[in-house]
């Protein structure tokens, strides 16, 4: 009895925590609460997230703000075409010990910060994306002979700009299944919008406060691995990765017909993850069913490709991945 | 270990979610009712309207029946199947999640109460004890509300429909064309009530005669003729048409007498072997059921243990083997005889050319009777191989028995027995075409009747009127006869006038010679030297007379006991003929009277115009009902 009691004490903490923090990233952020739990949960998982939407919507306001309420170090790369992976994982430079003797010196590169922004991230080469994605991976950098170990947490945040296509470097899909979230950053309503305003042209100025600390952070990501999950509720998780592949019978029309491959598992082991994180973000002890359909988009939609007639036409991810949803059976 | 208050919870979430389970498969299998039950119904109402307009036979409604238990079965499986179909093991649950809003806390909180205590995770007990606090009351009805599908008006309006056409009158079986009122026949046959009531006593009794079909169906027919001209719906020609069309049904052949031919022949020739004589005693008075009897009793005493000694078992032998070839034999000697007539018809013929012509009548009377001779050797002839035909199979089981008896008897026995059978058949066919001859007599009887209805009908059924009212009993006015005697003022006899009473001319029916049969057809009509004298007249001085019924008539009744004291035959005929021909008395003298007149009529060869007379009379003196 008294497990379940340590049990729902962690899990108050944890909502208490959670509730703290996004109220700080409130006073900073205007709106974007889907963003913003998006974030959290990716925080949370111990993985990164890969955002979408156009500049100046408050991507790297966010970013700087979550890392500042946890405490947290952070980073910004602004990726460009001559971007060097040096650039971002560190390099060794010779430098003068205090005997005056040379010793070769490894400088760490943003990549070495809790938080890091990675801006833009498709206009750096492949070789310099694939220099992130292995850092974020592997959640360790080999600089020559020796491997460095980034400082849990870490949490990598890509953001990439939707309109702008000329001169950029489109993630591989391998690359992109590594990213735990992408998530689209809507553009604000009329009331955020002004609030925006009101906040950015006036003497309006906050500092976000630190309400968690890296401690913190990191058993909230043990303790969300605890959330059981029942057999029926994995079992429409696995049905549900099942349907985004076109050669599966009992695929909806729409994936048969403009789905080129649909999700791995490690996009199920995401949905079911983020289902669990939402439960307990919740008050729940175990993942629902609306968890998952909750996490399916972000976690899913960008590792579900169309193929040319998908593409061509027009269709959007969201809008089979919605379908899917809709012709799934609970049971 | 006794249950905690948590496991009671637990139980009734998992009851609740049990319940609605069920009641998802209920509304399932209402669904699937409703989607289906039209088929049954559309049936129903196809069924019933084609079963209103058509009035389908015995097996078509049977048929239809079968189909619709059929379509109701097919309904009744596909609603089970779906009714206890196994659903999805949390789909109750998650229905209680969705009505509570709880997020799949009583599915998460069942699935986990499945697991053994010592495997849960504290994070699943804490998920169960969420459950039972955030679903405290769960309510399946609400959860799972069983719900009439849409579509079920369209069973609705089709059950209304079904019951709307069952409501409705059966179409009439086909458009008749409406009869037209019968229209009045010009000149109707009619009878009085005395005859038709005859001939309806006689149609009475054929029906009760025998299970012949084609008997039956012509009594009918014959009956339908008597009741058209009691309501006087026909006139002559049709009754003669439609008396012609029975007779034709009836098809009574001309081998009944060659039949009786045959066996007397038969009887002759069996009647030699004293074991056969009683059957061929039998054969020889028609009496076919004892013949059989007789026959099967010499069959079974062929086989018995006390055999008849060898001079009669030869005679036997001789006897039934010349009964054999009796047949056979007679038509062969008529051949014969018949080829001998030919030859002397040709010889005469010779004759008569090569002689002068004053011999030539004599000569051609000679010609004329050899060719009668002929002509009557050709029906004997006839009626022979017509007999040969009918005794056939009887002939050759005799002369079957005739060829075993002296080896085997009781193989010998086995064909007297089937002769007997033969016999049987022959005995059965020979009732029928009895009762055939009987009909048709009746018909030629009616046909008299109408002939004599043809002219002076109307003063015709006056004087039956009268007569029939006075056999009844009853009484005339005067007891004048207008008249009877003497001529008509216009010059012609009168017809005959039927009264009663001693002295009185007592032939109501027009005898022969009497010049007035109204048909016109009767032997003797307009014969002036047959007329005349009315049989009866003066006959006996002490009854007064003719016109007098009221008269000195001996009018004496006897009510005792008949020890022969009583009154005499003329005594019982005299009282008829004053208080009409009722009574025992009279039955009694009538019955006796008729059968000598029938015996008669059988035994002499009396044409058949004079016979239908005596009949007739018989048929006006009958004793009757007393009014």
């Amino acid at each position: 009895m008294s497990e379940v009691r340590e049990v729902e004490r962690q899990a108050q903490r944890f909502r208490d925590a959670l509730a703290a923090l996004r109220e700080e990233i409130g006073r900073v952020i205007v709106g974007q609460r889907e963003v913003v739990d998006g974030v959290l949960i990716c925080m949370l998982a111990g993985s990164h997230a890969l955002l979408e939407g156009v500049p100046g919507l408050g991507k790297t306001m966010l970013v700087r703000t979550l890392a500042r309420s946890l405490g947290l170090s952070f980073a910004r790369i602004q990726f460009t075409p001559d971007l060097m992976p040096a650039d971002v994982i560190g390099t060794t430079v010779l430098d003068e010990a205090p005997g005056g003797n040379k010793v070769l010196e490894f400088r760490p590169g943003p990549i070495f910060a809790n938080i890091v922004l990675a801006d833009e991230i498709n206009r750096a080469t492949p070789k310099t994306q694939s220099a992130l994605l292995e850092a974020m991976q592997e959640r360790s950098v080999t600089v020559g002979r020796k491997t460095h170990e980034l400082e849990r947490p870490h949490l990598v945040l890509a953001t990439q700009n939707p309109l702008e296509m000329e001169g950029t470097y489109p993630l591989p899909e391998a690359q992109l299944d590594r990213f735990f979230f992408k998530l689209h950053v809507p553009f604000p309503d009329r009331e955020e919008l002004n609030l925006i305003l009101d906040r950015t042209t006036s003497d309006y100025s906050v500092e976000s406060k630190t309400v968690l600390t890296r401690q913190d952070v990191l058993e909230f990501q043990a303790l969300v691995r605890k959330v059981p999950v029942a057999k029926h509720v994995q079992d429409y998780v696995v049905r549900l990765l099942m349907n985004t592949r076109p050669e599966h019978p009992g695929a909806p029309e729409g994936v048969r017909r403009f789905v080129r491959e649909g999700a791995s598992p490690r996009g199920a082991q995401a949905v079911l993850l983020a289902a669990k994180i939402r439960a307990l973000m919740s008050g729940r002890f175990a993942a629902a069913m609306e968890d998952v359909r909750a996490s399916a988009l972000p976690a899913l939609r960008h590792r579900v490709l169309l193929n040319f007639e998908g593409e061509a036409e027009g269709i959007k991810t969201d809008a089979v991945l919605q379908e899917i949803l809709k012709a799934l059976p609970e049971t | 270990m006794s249950a905690s208050p948590k496991d009671g919870q637990l139980g009734r979430l998992s009851r609740a979610a049990r319940a609605a389970g069920r009641r998802q498969s209920l509304n399932a299998a209402l669904r699937r009712l409703t989607v289906l039950l039209p088929v049954p119904l559309v049936y129903v109402v196809l069924g019933l309207a084609f079963a209103k307009w058509s009035r389908p036979s015995a097996e078509v409604a049977t048929a239809l029946k079968y189909g619709f238990y059929a379509a109701c079965l097919f309904v009744v499986i596909a609603v089970a199947v779906v009714g206890w179909a196994r659903r999805p093991r949390y789909a109750g649950a998650l229905a209680l999640d969705r009505h509570h809003r709880s997020a799949d806390r009583v599915a998460n909180a069942l699935a986990f109460s499945e697991i053994p205590k010592e495997r849960r995770s504290p994070f699943m007990d804490a998920a169960i004890a969420d459950a039972l606090a955030a679903v405290e009351r769960p309510s399946p009805g609400q959860a799972v509300p069983l719900q009439l599908p849409r579509l079920a008006w369209a069973s609705v309006a089709l059950l209304l429909l079904a019951v709307s056409i069952a409501r409705l009158e059966n179409r009439p079986r086909a458009v008749v064309a409406p009869v037209p009122a019968a229209l009045p026949v010009a000149h109707p046959v009619a009878l009085s009530d005395d005859d038709l009531g005859l001939l309806r006593e006689a149609a009475l009794e054929f029906r009760e005669l025998g299970d012949n079909p084609e008997l039956n169906a012509a009594v009918a027919d014959f009956n339908r003729v008597v009741e058209d001209i009691a309501g006087q719906r026909v006139d002559r020609e049709e009754v003669f048409r439609r008396l012609a069309a029975v007779e034709r049904s009836l098809g009574v052949g001309a081998d009944a007498d060659a039949l009786d031919a045959g066996l007397e022949e038969l009887a002759a020739r069996l009647g030699e072997s004293p074991l056969a004589r009683k059957t061929a005693d039998a054969l020889e008075q028609k009496r076919l059921p004892d013949a059989e009897r007789a026959l099967r009793e010499l069959a079974e005493r062929l086989t018995a243990k006390d055999k008849p000694n060898t001079a009669e078992i030869e005679r036997l032998r001789q006897a039934l083997a010349a009964a054999a070839q009796e047949s056979s034999g007679r038509v062969e000697r008529l051949e014969a005889a018949r080829r001998e007539a030919e030859q002397q018809e040709r010889r005469l013929l010779q004759k008569k050319g090569a002689e002068p012509p004053s011999a030539a009548p004599d000569q051609q009377a000679n010609v004329e009777r050899q060719r009668r001779r002929l002509e009557r050797l050709d029906r004997d002839l006839s009626k022979a191989r017509q007999s040969q035909q009918a005794l056939s199979q009887l002939d050759k089981e005799l002369a079957k028995a005739a060829q075993e008896l002296m080896r085997d008897m009781a193989k010998s026995g086995q064909h007297l027995q089937a002769g007997a059978e033969q016999v049987n058949r022959m005995g059965q066919k020979q009732a029928t075409e009895r009762e055939k001859r009987e009909l048709l007599r009746q018909l030629e009887e009616l046909r008299e009747l109408l002939r004599q209805g043809g002219a002076g009908k109307q003063q015709h059924q006056d004087r039956l009127k009268q007569f029939a009212q006075r056999a009844r009993g009853g009484r005339q006015g005067s007891g004048k006869q207008p008249a009877g005697e003497g001529k008509t003022p216009g010059g012609q006899r009168g017809a005959p006038q039927l009264t009663l009473g001693s002295g009185a001319d007592p032939a109501m029916t027009p005898m022969p010679g009497a010049g007035s049969s109204p048909g016109g057809t009767q032997p003797g009509s307009n014969d002036p030297s047959g007329g005349g004298k009315d049989s009866g007249s003066g006959s006996n001085p002490g009854a007064g007379t003719a016109k007098d019924l009221e008269g000195k008539t001996l009018d004496v009744s006897a009510a005792a006991l008949d020890t022969g004291q009583g009154q005499a035959s003329s005594e019982v005929v005299f009282g008829a003929a004053e208080r009409g021909f009722t009574g025992s008395r009279y039955q009694k003298v009538f019955t006796q009277y008729r059968t000598v007149a029938e015996d008669v009529l059988e035994r002499d060869t009396i044409p058949a115009g004079y016979e239908f007379y005596v009949r007739r009379y018989f048929q006006l003196i009958r004793p009757r009902e007393a009014p």
